[in-house]
């Protein structure tokens, strides 16, 4: 049993607000009761495991799925009505790699893309394209996952939409190339007003750019938070304890990760620092530090909940 | 305005079955010419040089057949993704793409027939040529694109449209081929295998085509000309629908 | 493009803008960025770190509030001219000493301990090396 983390977040204006969202394929649950809401202007990470339901939300989100239960609006449209319309808004770089057309050359592929959107601004599509490296001559059907990713890339930014829906951006690029792609998520997001929706389970090279976290799990919603807060609230505390310890009940049951030894604990905790830190001495621990966690860490403490560590 | 009009997305469509398909046109334009060259060296007092052409229609229905594999070439029903996460109505794109690809059709025939009334010209038979009757016409026009509309949405809803093809020319062309092998090329099916085939509505019917309005009827075999022109709109209507139908057909991804 | 921070450490203690700052003092106290310095552009820096363009925007604005930057409409940002070296090296120092004692503290020593092992290391360092920055003291 994991302890409550807030879960939905607030604002007055959302991109995105999807509510109780299920989803079921063959016996599969994808979804489960998710409720997914991203403030207009953030740059939102949704992280998780694979197979947490990650993409299938995403794909709800421009009606490539049709949810089984549950509200979605976004940009103050439904996908099962306005789907076109939403899709304009919207730049979509999906995970799974598409080949595509055998007699295309990739600067094809991106015309063929450019005609369907008006606000398409060839030049910066020109510009993205050098930067990722990519050679627009060469077929499609020759382009590796890596140069497709690159150019789905591309056609989610060039048309400059509102709302920018990746998933993940930076899987199966080198080093450089995740460099260049974060170098350049940045620039655009200080040139256009975008929501920024990422879909990735690995957190560390996004966290920079980010402002607020989902962690989903199971097709459900562990946390929603804005990232300030996620550091505020979320606390690492290695404990020296005295020979006779008891744990106090309520404080136990709100550990997120425990790693116990005989005289010492390390409890990560999410919420009040100076009351934690009061609880503790006053069941005569002694707290030898406090200190934060990554986003990765953050998003595993998440998403182990309180499974206890084996016996040392 | 974000949306994308649909004239926009029509060109669009244009312009990428123009692309992945230009190499096809090209082939069978030149197939077809080189066909006319041999039809106009082959001109005798009993085969005119018109009777001739036509025949080289036959490859213009096969090639209206295998055309859409050509412009659905990598887009099997489940991996449209590009086109589904375009800002654009499924259904009205893949309509919008089975109309490009008549519209490329219709200009490979054009050209097709313009070099054969240009060959006709060179030998001296144009006169020939341009006393094919606006009905013979029709008929040709109303058999490809009622075979062009049955493989399209073959295409749309199968991963694997050539077997579909196939079976649909063996359905077209194996009774009379079977039968007649020389005749084949003059399009008179004297026999078929049901009322489905051969009757006032059809396939046959509706697919036939002929030099001259007279032999058009004498193929008909009794009916009038009247009747067939309905059955092949009906066809045509019918087969209509049926891409309709395919088009809106969506696979949950 | 070098500018006076090249890269943000996610896994710091302090938030990222507080480490642009932390540069940004760093750089008058021992004088790299001097008085009236061109700071790069928010977007500049933002693309440069890959970082979000709201967090770059956060530092100048503090250190603004702080007095130790101003804003020139359409040319940037900039040193405050009458900057002093002086204070932000004692700034920083606090701030070093702070890190410092909450790791002595996780360790189990006091700040008396630290105090004598500090005079101890930094007096083996003085016999090696003197400490540079002396001629660039304002």
């Amino acid at each position: 049993m994991i302890p409550a983390l807030p879960d939905r977040l607030t604002a007055d204006v959302f991109a995105v607000l999807a509510d109780g969202v299920k989803k079921r394929f063959g016996l599969v649950d994808a979804l489960a009761g998710a409720t997914l809401t991203v403030p207009t202007g953030a740059v939102y990470l949704l992280a998780g495991s694979n197979g947490a339901g990650k993409t299938t939300l995403l794909k709800t989100l421009i009606g490539l799925v049709r949810p089984d239960a549950g509200s979605v609006r976004v940009l103050e449209r439904e996908p099962d009505r306005d789907a076109v319309a939403i899709r304009a808004r919207t730049g979509f770089c999906p995970d799974d790699v598409v080949h595509f057309g055998r007699r295309l050359p990739l600067s094809g592929l991106l015309a063929y893309h450019a005609g369907h959107y008006p606000s398409w601004d060839g030049q910066y599509a020109a510009r993205l394209s050098a930067a990722f490296g990519l050679s627009l001559l060469r077929p499609c059907h020759t382009l590796s996952r890596s140069e497709i990713r690159r150019s789905s890339l591309v056609m989610a930014l060039a048309h400059r939409p509102p709302l920018l829906l990746l998933d993940e951006p930076l899987a199966g690029l080198d080093p450089l190339m995740r460099d260049e792609v974060l170098g350049i998520l940045s620039d655009h997001l200080a040139q256009f007003e975008t929501t920024l929706l990422v879909a990735a389970h690995e957190a560390s090279e996004l966290a920079p750019l980010v402002s607020h976290v989902g962690v989903l799990r199971a097709g459900r919603f562990l946390l929603q938070t804005p990232l300030p807060e996620l550091r505020e609230s979320l606390r690492r505390y290695q404990v020296q304890l005295p020979a006779s310890w008891s744990a106090d009940p309520l404080l136990s049951a709100q550990v997120l990760h425990r790693i116990e030894a005989e005289r010492e604990l390390e409890w990560t905790l999410w919420g009040d620092e100076p009351q934690f830190i009061a609880a503790f001495e006053a069941a005569g621990a002694a707290v030898r530090s406090v200190s934060r966690l990554s986003l990765d860490d953050s998003i595993r403490v998440v998403l182990r909940g309180t499974r206890p560590a084996p016996d040392a | 305005m974000r949306e994308p009009s649909a004239g926009r997305v029509f060109r669009e469509h244009l312009s990428l079955v123009g692309r992945v398909g230009g190499g096809e046109l090209g082939g069978f334009i030149a197939v077809a010419f080189l066909l006319c060259i041999t039809a106009a060296a082959k001109v005798t007092a009993t085969h005119s040089y018109a009777d001739r052409v036509l025949g080289v229609q036959f490859l213009a229905l096969v090639f209206a057949a295998y055309w859409p594999v050509v412009v659905w070439r990598d887009e099997p029903p489940r991996r449209r993704l590009h086109l589904r996460s375009l800002p654009v109505d499924p259904a009205l794109a893949a309509l919008l793409r089975v109309a490009a690809g008549g519209c490329w059709l219709v200009a490979a025939l054009l050209t097709t027939n313009l070099a054969a009334a240009a060959l006709g010209a060179a030998i001296g038979r144009g006169a020939e040529f341009l006393a094919i009757t606006p009905l013979a016409w029709l008929a040709y026009g109303f058999g490809v694109a009622i075979v062009y509309l049955l493989a399209s949405a073959a295409a749309l809803v199968s991963d694997n449209p050539v077997r579909w093809i196939v079976l649909l020319m063996a359905f077209v062309y194996a009774p009379p081929l079977l039968l007649e092998v020389p005749s084949a090329l003059h399009f008179t099916f004297r026999f078929g295998p049901s009322a489905l085939y051969r009757g006032a509505f059809g396939f046959d019917t509706a697919t036939r085509w002929a030099v001259t309005e007279a032999q058009l009827e004498a193929s008909l075999a009794g009916f009038a000309v009247g009747r067939w022109l309905l059955a092949s709109v009906v066809w045509l209507a019918a087969t209509i629908l049926l891409v309709v139908t395919a088009a809106r057909r969506r696979p949950d991804v | 493009m070098a500018s006076f921070i090249n890269r943000v450490d996610p896994h710091d203690v302090r938030p990222l803008y507080a480490q642009i700052m932390d540069e940004v003092r760093r750089g008058i106290a021992i004088g790299t960025l001097e008085p009236d310095a061109a700071l790069p552009s928010t977007r500049q820096l933002a693309r440069q770190l890959r970082i979000n363009h709201l967090t770059v925007q956060q530092a100048y604005a503090e250190l603004e509030r702080e007095g130790l930057v101003y804003f020139r409409r359409g040319l940037g940002t900039f040193i405050v001219a009458a900057v002093l070296a002086e204070p932000q090296r004692k700034v920083l120092a606090r701030a070093v000493a702070r890190r410092a004692l909450r790791d002595a503290y996780r360790h189990g020593l006091t700040s008396q301990d630290l105090r004598e092992a500090i005079q101890a290391e930094a007096g083996r360092r003085d016999a090696v090396k003197p400490p540079p920055g002396d001629a660039r003291r304002r």
